[in-house]
């Protein structure tokens, strides 16, 4: 079955049809030893959120959930699995790990298998139709005045159709899915994931490689990109003003790379290249240690980081928005990753996440490539 | 928060005797030559670049401009062969893709753009180098001391 | 430490329009005054001085950011040096401050600064924390509601809580009910117009803070937790299988440790070059995968789950058995920070069933 009836036939169906399937999937692969373990979603500690589950032993995967409460890109756990050290003597397992992904999360994992740092067997994919994902802080908002705050903390949630539903002690509220879902959600051409092994609450063939049709539907997608042209159409000095007040805000935790399935690097740039000290390191050695970035919060720093950050995702950041989610400042970091994700599809018709055959943006070219600004 | 680097350019306050540095990156086949030639031939340009030779224009990282930025130049240039004569084959054509990336990325955050400029120019153009260094320390001029990116330090 | 009044309390009830009027003349003394107002959504601790027409709230939960930054900040210069013609010149900075009030802090923050001051003191007191903290003035506000995530109560802590204070304020509607808890609260309650407060007041505020703590949504069974058991209890579990599972959905970002009142752990480092340079005193983390590393390449806490379980007994066991007190105040910003609903608070109540 194509792409595009895949994503109608996926929209049809319900969070407890997936759920089940998911189980039950995780269970078969668990008892048949064919994968080390399934990373998957779980009910959360609080407000109706959900949070990953790693499932190692097949009678645990009743915790198992799908809901519009899973919001993780789960990717971002393979290369840790990758890079875990091993006790001497002890050798790498060559099973695959199984993992729930959603469309978003799935054009990530198309980005590393262009890239090659992993490798297609060695990921089980668990594939679910996703009809949008709840952002948090917009469903406290809605429901602000609607329960006793001290009820938040058992509640849950559950969709059924295009409403949400949350159930807490004292009663149940009922909510307009659109109204309290992400901002990414709301343009999704991506609902059905690009490729899996196993499709939630479907009866399907697996899909390897994202089919030409897939592919084709993709690219053509007008995407939305009013939230970078809010930006362009300011001038030169009010967006300084803007970007300055934003990244003032930083306090440098790193989150948004940490959470980032692209940002796998061992050693990252704002890591000091290690000198190994020996008894005659001199200080000059140590003084002039390469480093690219301070650690301190200096507003030049700190945009040297960002930066750096949005140029490294250029032509391989897949819009997933965890890294936004993920900052405790709330910066606005789609609205950077976006700007270069917007000059790639126009500039160079490039799209990441979309093909793992073809090579990298930037280390790809056009004759046709822009210089007007060369001289 | 300790340090400078937070003031945006003020054109009122523009000294008339504003000299800007500019840093200039050039590709030891084509640009290196050039700017050699044009030394050579006593063509005259003006003195406020400061020449880094690299092997290939495509082998700048980014990271070497920002950080140039960081130190307090005023503008960078790199500059490399004309598409199609990389000594290197294709070095110039990732650069070329690179650094429209990271213009745009200045501009979008509110750097002018014009901070970073690229030329092609061969081992045969010394006129054109002298002429394309003239433009920028120019254009470096006009838009004034860059401050809005210079780290604390010496 | 902050002197503490022996005995000789005082109370008093300010008006909610005299409000201003008493910040105001705390700021013509030529104090700065840090009051909690709201910008983007989020609550955080700005200058009287520049809030202009912004609200000073009575009525929000917690602020974003812990007020730790005021006492404590991400990032400080502690030296300087410079070589000029060969003679090296240096040159220590001291953190250079007005007497500030902290208007509105919580109970929490207000006790997490208090536990800043035990590990800041000892025998050698970090002078750039003292600096800073000999000058800053806390005038709590008692919460009315409690945060879904908080448990302030399971750590020993309370919502009327007076630790680290100097006043403890909580809003009636007659008013704010004021209560001084050291000499300079006092001194600071007598430059604003306070009347008399009477019986009815202290009635009122006691009903505000019992009221509180029963709207407590996280409430463990068996009451608040003793430091001295939880540290028993976790020198039984280090090896457990317990901390694989807890720790395999962190992504090491290190947001609880920034966010968090109490965490303090710092790096330093030198900028600049050999002839002219400074140097950085910055906020670190032990979550991330290079805080252990040593220079010779090995790490002792290589992977997550050692990290994890670092943060925890940090927190519930080596710090009760050193300062006999926990290390955390149960404010739930790491919990709400978390993108990986990390709970710190389910971590300590599994803890229990797992030692069973």
């Amino acid at each position: 079955m194509t792409g595009a009836k895949a994503k109608a036939k996926a929209k049809a169906k319900d969070d407890k049809a997936r759920t089940k399937h998911i189980q039950e999937t995780a269970k078969k692969v668990l008892e048949e030893g064919t994968v080390k373990f399934v990373i998957g979603y779980q009910d959360g500690t609080y407000g109706g959120r959900d949070r990953p589950l790693f499932v190692e032993n097949a009678e645990d995967c009743g915790k198992l959930k799908w809901g519009p409460g899973c919001t993780h890109n789960l990717s971002v756990y393979i290369m840790d699995d990758k890079r875990k050290p091993l006790k001497r003597g002890e050798e790498p397992d060559p099973r695959p790990i199984g993992i729930v992904i959603k469309g978003c999360d799935s054009m990530g994992i198309i980005e590393l298998l262009k890239e090659h740092i992993i490798k297609r067997e060695e990921v089980f994919l668990i594939g679910v139709g996703c009809d949008g994902i709840v952002d948090h802080a917009k469903l406290r908002k809605a429901l602000r005045g609607s329960m006793p705050l001290r009820a938040v903390l058992d509640m849950r949630i559950h969709r059924e159709g295009d409403k949400l539903i949350v159930e807490h002690g004292d009663g149940k509220v009922e909510l307009k899915m659109k109204d309290v879902m992400l901002d990414k959600c709301h343009d999704c051409d991506r609902h059905t994931p690009l490729l899996y092994d196993v499709l939630a609450g479907e009866d399907i063939d697996p899909v390897e490689r994202p089919d030409k049709e897939t592919m084709k539907a993709k690219r053509a997608a007008k995407e939305d990109f009013s939230d970078v042209e809010e930006i362009e159409a300011m001038s030169l000095e009010d967006r300084w003003e803007y970007w300055k007040e934003q990244f003032s805000k930083c306090i440098r935790c790193y989150a948004c790379r940490s959470v980032c399935p692209m940002c796998y690097c061992e050693q990252c740039v704002v890591d000091p290249v290690n000198l190994s000290l020996r008894p005659n390191t001199s200080p000059e050695e140590k003084a002039k240690r390469t480093k690219w970035i301070e650690k301190s919060n200096d507003l030049s720093e700190t945009i040297f980081f960002h930066i750096t950050r949005a140029l490294h995702s250029a032509g391989r950041c897949t819009d997933c928005g965890e890294c936004e989610r993920a900052c405790p400042m709330d910066i606005p970091l789609r609205k950077l990753t976006r700007k270069l994700r917007k000059d790639m599809k126009e500039l160079f018709g490039y799209e990441a996440g979309v093909d793992c055959e073809e090579k990298p943006a930037l280390a790809t070219i056009r004759v046709s490539d822009p210089e007007e600004y060369v001289r | 928060m300790p340090g400078t680097g937070t003031e945006g350019t003020d054109r009122a306050a523009v000294d008339k005797d504003f000299e800007p540095r500019i840093v200039a990156f050039l590709c030891n086949w084509c640009s290196y030559a050039g700017a050699d030639l044009a030394g050579v031939s006593r063509f005259q340009y003006p003195p406020n670049v400061r020449i880094i030779r690299v092997m290939c224009s495509g082998s700048v990282n980014p990271l070497y401009i920002l950080r140039a930025l960081q130190q307090g130049a005023d503008g960078v240039l790199i500059s490399g062969c004309h598409p199609g004569d990389c000594h290197y084959l294709r070095g110039n054509l990732f650069a070329r893709r690179r650094f429209t990336v990271l213009r745009n990325l200045l501009e979008y955050i509110g750097i002018d753009p014009r901070r970073v400029q690229v030329s092609w120019v061969s081992a045969s153009e010394g006129d054109k180098f002298a002429q394309v260094v003239k433009d920028v320390v120019e254009d470096i001029k006009d838009l004034g001391p860059q401050t809005k990116l210079r780290r604390w330090g010496p | 430490m902050v002197p503490r009044e022996e005995g000789k309390a005082m109370d008093g009830i300010l008006a909610h329009k005299d409000l201003r009027v008493w910040l105001g003349s705390l700021m013509k003394e030529g104090r700065d005054v840090m009051v909690p107002v709201e910008r983007d959504d989020k609550v955080g601790y700005e200058d009287l001085a520049e809030v202009g027409d912004k609200k000073v709230l009575l009525e929000f939960h917690n602020s974003h950011r812990p007020p730790k930054e005021i006492v404590f900040p991400q990032t400080e210069v502690i030296l300087r040096y410079k070589r000029e013609k060969g003679d090296l010149s240096i040159e220590e900075v001291r953190p250079e401050m007005g007497t500030t009030v902290v208007f509105g802090i919580r109970p929490c923050d207000a006790r997490g600064v208090h536990i800043l001051d035990s590990v800041f003191s000892g025998s050698n007191p970090d002078p750039y924390y003292w600096e800073r903290r000999k000058k800053v003035i806390l005038v709590g506000l008692a919460c009315k509601e409690p945060h879904f995530n908080c448990f302030c109560t399971t750590v020993g802590g309370s919502p009327a809580g007076t630790e680290g204070l100097d006043v403890l304020l909580t809003d009636i509607d007659d008013g704010l009910y004021a209560t001084s808890v050291t000499a300079r609260g006092k001194d600071l309650m007598s430059k604003g117009p306070f009347k008399k407060a009477s019986a009815k007041h202290r009635k009122k505020a006691g009903k505000v803070h019992e009221e509180a703590i029963d709207r407590m949504a996280r409430v463990p069974e068996g009451g608040p937790k003793d430091p001295m058991a939880v540290a028993q209890l976790l020198a039984t579990v280090f090896d457990d299988a317990f901390w694989d599972e807890t720790s395999k959905g962190c992504i090491g970002c290190g947001a609880c440790t920034y966010l968090c009142p109490t965490c303090h752990c710092f790096d330093i480092n030198d900028e600049g070059s050999m002839k002219e340079g400074r140097r950085v005193r910055t906020w670190d983390s032990c979550q991330y995968p290079d805080f252990t590393l040593h220079s010779s390449s090995h790490n002792p806490r290589p992977i997550k789950k050692h990290r994890i379980r670092q943060r925890v007994y940090h927190k519930f066991k080596y710090m009760p058995e050193t300062l006999g007190m926990f290390g955390c105040v149960g404010c739930g910003r790491c919990i709400t920070s978390c993108p990986v609903n990390i709970d710190i608070y389910r971590i300590i109540m599994d803890v229990k069933e797992v030692a069973e």
